[in-house]
């Protein structure tokens, strides 16, 4: 038989607000946040890191939460997508209301992670281009097909907040 | 108090309209979040092998890592009397752990559990399993050779369900033909991959009944199973739905629940189990099918005659095969005018994962031969293959094979929608060819049938507070049905749909509904909703009409209120009717259940009313083929649909053209591949799934019925049966090569362009 794993205390700022945990040195920050911190917009999906759903911004990078030691994150700040916008005053990012406006879901399991994977993108480079964004989403899966919708939510995002007056994407193509 | 003990709890309800904040900002939630205080952990020790009896089990050095609570095998299961460990759709083949023998690789064995998830995982890998391993076979063709090995004594020649369907004499028929086409079309098991992996926990309650919360399509069914399984009066089980993360069929009928019920049973505490990803691939699989198809066509290149012999994988259980495999069986000629088909099914068992059912069910393969075959046969002609179609496609007044007299049939107009859409804006083939990416086109269309017969329940209500909420046991799994019974619900009592809550499915509280599958929810449950929501409306009606001295219909209903005509200062909102009726709520109910008789086939010849309707779709593709390298490139696709009554357009859209890309990753990439009996390709890096770049640009079109009577019918598979076909027909006409193996891999493709060139250099 084996010994359980040992247990190292880990201090991490999750959504802005320092957390301390007792954790085994082979827990995931996935793990963490779920189990431990009660956080539902980080979700397990393939555990390898390849679909993007565990998607938290470690230092504003995007990262698989499914991939990291939560022993790795030690000092460091943790966003989760429902703690994106925790620090401004609206209630959600400009890359979650673009997901919002497009309708960019059906089950919507993968999405919170897509959004933050795009907040991120657009942070970096606020000139990018749909394209380059698409490529800055190929990690990150979606099963019932919502790409189309994505999609658009990514266009709204780089033309920036539309106004009610705005044009529907429909009416443009007419 | 932890939500598990406490029965008496009313179902979890939401606003299915406007959820949009939560449902990107992650706060929304779903089966897998459901955690019950006090849980333990339950994992799977699975089988490494593929077929082979269990010679010993020994748990001790995993009950000793701290932690560990117990550890259950099939021994125990078997050896206790308040247990029917075997359980099925049609016939009881499957043990709920493995009794004795194990018949593939990741079959439950035994189950470890413990205080966390992690502990439980780590001393699972310590239970020491021997197996005396049997021949195995993957092959359901070769399964059925009289020396194959056997999984089932029940079962001899490994058969899980052999079926016929005979409308007129095609045998004879076929000897008249003109022309006679003839190929067989394959097509591999897949998974699923629903975002959100399987996830349920069961407690036993003090006074002896079980309850179990999980992520289920099927609560009702899963009710059943588990009151059979344990032993209970199905009052006694009560199955606690939410939100999925996706499904596509894989959580249908008894998953993790028999597992958690029965750890839950051992260790005397509520136990929790969620599969990781390789789990969930080795949990279920669409069947893979061998599809030959011989079809007879007059001078004209009209349909005299098909002989269908489908082949299905039905995995190492049956689980629902023995129906289903004959479903798909009728749906095998496909939308089309025959005067005489003939279709032979059988299902075999094999050691590979357990088969399921898989969006359009038992329709993909069976779509794959005939739309594949009907451009071959259109080539053979030299009829365009959208002519061919419409001149041998359904219309109204038509018999289908199952002698069905057809009617809402709008496949004339769903493949002009398409063939309109691919060849508008578009440059001509010819002018984007390069010398090393040609460019084609490809349509396919689908008939499939829908649950019948079938039965659903509804209440809906209005509390003291004006609260409206549907109850059902219909469950959201993405394709908005939640929201579309909302507005049902909001149109029958003319108020605002995001005004209504809509329940979870909970057993202790929804009505019967017998699955959420098979396009089946808008219509039947949506129909039962209405009828619920009409019944309330004439219940607050009946409330005020007589003190307003009016007769109910004369009763206006606009915006949660109810007024009189002619009288303005008679104005009432719903909670002022519930509180002046003096009841807590008011409650109406209502039931939609398909005609008697209705879905009763002959046993030998599959003749009746197959269906109440069907669900009609029409794909078309332009893909870009790499001569080079193989590989297909999907540019753009368009999808059309029937739906009825249509309750929501964008809902409508986002089905069609998410079916659509659904269907492209059963098209060109996906296969879950066995080596040596094992499944090699578990995970999301090794099984591929579209990702954004693999999107094609879509587009769709929705016929619907204006009648405000007319039957709503379900949309949410149409689309993705036909992909498949679709592609393949476009790689044909872009390069002229045949793929009839799916999934069509640039490999496939390159082999063939060789072997193209290799016979036109002899030629």
């Amino acid at each position: 038989m084996t010994e359980r794993t040992e247990s190292r205390p880990v201090e991490v700022a999750v959504d802005g607000r320092t957390r301390a945990f007792d954790v085994r040195t082979d827990e995931t920050l996935l793990e963490t946040l779920r189990d431990r911190c009660g956080t539902t917009s980080v979700r397990y999906c393939c555990g390898i890191g390849v679909c993007g759903t565990c998607t938290v911004l470690l230092d504003g990078d995007a990262v698989s939460s499914c991939l990291l030691l939560t022993v790795m994150a030690e000092g460091r700040q943790v966003t989760t997508p429902q703690g994106l916008a925790a620090t401004s005053c609206s209630a959600i990012s400009s890359a979650q209301q673009a997901f919002v406006d497009a309708g960019a879901f059906q089950c919507s399991y993968c999405i919170p992670g897509m959004a933050l994977a795009a907040q991120a993108a657009i942070d970096r480079d606020p000139e990018a281009s749909v394209d380059h964004l698409v490529d800055e989403l190929a990690g990150n899966l979606c099963r019932c097909g919502s790409y189309p919708q994505v999609r658009e939510a990514l266009e709204r995002l780089v033309s920036g907040p539309t106004d009610d007056t705005a044009t529907t994407p429909e009416e443009v193509h007419q | 108090m932890s939500p598990a003990l406490n029965p008496g709890a009313a179902p979890l309800s939401r606003r299915a309209v406007g959820d949009a904040v939560d449902r990107v900002r992650g706060t929304f939630t779903f089966a897998v979040d459901r955690r019950i205080e006090g849980t333990l952990h339950a994992v799977a020790v699975r089988s490494v092998a593929p077929h082979g009896r269990i010679t010993s089990i020994d748990a001790a050095d995993a009950l000793a890592v701290p932690g560990v609570v117990a550890v259950i095998d099939g021994s125990h299961v078997a050896a206790d009397d308040g247990i029917s460990p075997w359980y099925g759709e049609n016939r009881a083949d499957q043990p709920v752990l493995a009794i004795g023998k194990v018949r593939y690789v990741g079959e439950p064995v035994a189950l470890v559990i413990a205080d966390s998830r992690a502990t439980a995982e780590a001393a699972a890998a310590q239970v020491w399993v021997d197996i005396e391993e049997l021949p195995h076979v993957v092959d359901p063709v070769l399964a059925g050779a009289p020396d194959a090995p056997q999984l089932h004594d029940e079962w001899p020649n490994n058969d899980s369900g052999t079926w016929t369907l005979v409308h007129g004499d095609a045998e004879r028929a076929m000897a008249t033909a003109a022309h006679v086409h003839t190929a067989t079309y394959t097509s591999p098991a897949q998974n699923h991959v629903p975002m959100e992996p399987h996830s349920a926990t069961g407690a036993w309650l003090p006074d002896g009944s079980l309850e179990v919360w999980t992520g289920t399509q099927s609560p009702y069914v899963v009710r059943q199973r588990l009151a059979t399984m344990f032993r209970l009066d199905p009052d006694r089980v009560r199955v606690r739905g939410d939100s999925l993360g996706g499904a596509f069929g894989s959580k249908i009928d008894l998953r993790l629940e028999g597992l958690v019920a029965l750890a839950s049973r051992a260790v005397g505490a509520p136990v929790r189990m969620e599969l990781r990803r390789d789990e969930v691939f080795q949990s279920a699989s669409k069947h893979a099918a061998t599809v030959t198809m011989t079809t007879g066509v007059d001078e004209d290149g009209l349909l005299v005659a098909r002989i269908i012999d489908i082949v299905w994988n039905s995995g190492a259980y049956a689980l629902q095969t023995p129906r289903s495999s004959r479903t798909g069986m009728i749906r095998s000629p496909g939308p089309y005018r025959i005067p005489h088909v003939l279709a032979r099914s059988v299902a075999r068992y094999t050691n590979t994962v357990p088969t399921g059912p898989f969006r359009g069910a038992m329709t993909g393969q069976v779509c794959w031969a005939h739309e594949s075959a009907a451009d071959e046969i259109a080539a053979e002609l030299g009829v365009d293959p959208v002519e061919w179609r419409r001149r041998n496609l359904l219309r109204d007044g038509d018999a289908f094979a199952t002698g069905d007299v057809m009617h809402e049939m709008h496949y004339v107009d769903l493949l002009t929608a398409v063939d309109d859409a691919l060849t508008a804006d578009a440059p001509p083939t010819s002018s984007t060819r390069t010398r090393t990416r040609r460019r084609g086109r490809g349509v396919a269309a689908v008939l499939k049938t829908t649950r019948t017969p079938t039965r659903s329940e509804a209440q809906v209500q209005v509390d003291a507070e004006g609260q409206v909420a549907v109850r059902t046991s219909a469950v959201e799994m993405g394709q908005g049905a939640a929201a579309s019974l909302a507005e049902m619900a909001a149109r029958r009592l003319d108020m605002p749909a995001e005004d209504v809550s809509v329940s979870w499915p909970d057993t202790g509280w929804t009505p019967f509904d017998q699955t959420t599958s098979s396009s089946r929810t808008t219509f039947a449950t949506g129909l039962a909703v209405e009828r619920a929501a009409s019944d309330l409306r004439a219940c607050i009606a009946q409330q005020v009409a007589q003190p307003w001295g009016i007769t109910p219909d004369q009763v206006v209903h606009r915006d949660g209120c109810v007024s009189s005509p002619g009288d303005p200062a008679q104005r009432m909102t719903y909670a002022d009717v519930v509180r002046s009726s003096g009841a807590g709520e008011l409650v109406g109910t209502g039931r939609y259940e398909t005609p008697p008789g209705a879905g009763r086939l002959d046993p030998e010849t599959s003749q009746g009313n197959v269906s109440v309707h069907f669900h009609q779709g029409v794909v078309g593709v332009e893909v870009e083929v790499d001569t080079e390298t193989g590989r297909v490139h999907v540019l753009r696709a368009h999808g059309a649909t029937y739906a009825g009554r249509l309750i929501d357009a964008e809902r409508a859209r986002k089905q069609i053209e998410g079916g659509m890309l659904f269907g492209l990753g059963q098209a060109v990439m996906e296969e879950t591949l066995y080596e040596a009996g094992q499944m090699i390709n578990p995970n999301l890096s090794d099984y591929q799934i579209p990702s954004l770049l693999d999107v094609p640009l879509t587009s769709s079109t929705v016929l619907s019925d204006a009648d405000p009577d007319a039957e709503p019918h379900g949309i949410g598979e149409s689309t993705v049966p036909p992909m498949a076909p679709a592609v393949a027909n476009a790689v044909h006409d872009a390069v002229g090569v045949r793929i009839r193996d799916l999934p069509v891999t640039a490999e496939k493709v390159l082999r063939a362009l060789r072997e193209k060139q290799a016979d036109d250099r002899k030629n």
